[in-house]
């Protein structure tokens, strides 16, 4: 007989364990952690990936820098650039923005940026990570702004 | 060779340079690698249902592992292949990332856990072959590799949050 989603719940009850067999009911009941959990663990997943809150913070920040590398990959492209902190320490900043063909509908090509250009990003920093930030658009040279569709 | 520097190596290859900087490669294996789970776990949860005492009782152990056995080394094969892929694409990161290393080392488990229950308990699966209530080792294999395979899937797709 096959095991129907709706059986764990009838067999809640004594009656209806007592139709089906005490033994195979049981033995449902450690199955049940395994999917529970796992549907669990997806739904938190699946939300902390759309939003991109389990990584980067909520506010946003802006940052002056000169383009170091713009590496157009899978599973997202990702800007680096040379910023200049308070002190005139210069530091690497790592932007991730989206994958290659998410980067084409939003207006992106693999000449966008080359290193050198000196470029305003917008973005959400890292939130254990220091340095990295989820971009939300930036400011080419030429005053063209990119960011997501 | 230690493997930063195969790492290193393996993503610097034309072949995994091309898959990290395609448009449309890298979402097409990686789609592949959602199939190919599909028909690995699909087919061994069945079994392992059947091993627990769950589903298709009526029926021989052995005959629902041999229906059920070809397609889950169907699906492994894609995994490896895809799985290689993928790895390659970006090898350094995903080596240094954790939940790739908890993935491996379940998949590690989960290989152990078929050899150890194919040598033990189903060599004397004539003896219980069409048994409704299968013995405990069944049960035990049964239960950790629906469990290891369930924590395979979480972990990889974990990889693309550290």
């Amino acid at each position: 007989m096959a095991v129907k989603p709706t059986d764990v719940i009838i067999c809640v009850e004594d009656a209806a364990r007592e139709r089906r067999g005490g033994i195979e009911v049981k033995a449902k009941v450690p199955i049940l952690v395994p999917v529970l959990v796992s549907c669990f663990a997806f739904t938190v997943l699946l939300q902390a990936h759309h939003a991109s809150r389990q990584v980067y913070e909520g506010k946003t920040i802006m940052l002056m820098g000169v383009v170091t590398d713009y590496e157009w990959a899978n599973p997202h492209s990702v800007l680096s650039i040379a910023v200049k902190d308070n002190d005139g320490r210069v530091e690497e900043w790592h932007a991730e923005i989206l994958p290659p063909s998410e980067m084409l509908r939003a207006g992106w090509t693999k000449e966008s940026l080359k290193p050198g250009d000196e470029v305003t990003l917008t973005g959400r920093p890292g939130r254990y990570a220091q340095h990295i930030m989820w971009l939300e658009y930036l400011v080419t040279p030429d005053g063209k702004k990119l960011g997501r569709k | 060779m230690d493997i930063p520097a195969f790492c290193a190596w393996l993503e610097g290859s034309q072949w995994a340079t091309a898959i990290h900087q395609s448009l449309w490669l890298f979402p097409l294996i990686e789609t592949a690698h959602l199939f190919g789970i599909i028909l690995l776990v699909g087919a061994t949860s069945a079994l392992d249902l059947r091993l627990i005492g769950l589903t298709m009782k009526e029926q021989p152990v052995s005959k629902v592992a041999g229906r059920l056995l070809p397609w889950a080394w169907v699906g492994l094969t894609v995994q490896v292949l895809t799985g290689f892929c993928l790895f390659a694409s970006e090898a350094t990161r995903v080596w240094e990332n954790s939940a790739f290393r908890i993935k491996m080392v379940m998949l590690i488990l989960a290989g152990l856990n078929a050899l150890i229950f194919h040598q033990t308990v189903y060599r004397r699966v004539d003896t219980w072959d069409a048994a409704r209530v299968t013995p405990a080792g069944a049960k035990v294999a049964g239960f950790c590799s629906i469990l290891l395979w369930f924590g395979i899937v979480a972990a990889g797709r974990w990889i693309a949050f550290l």
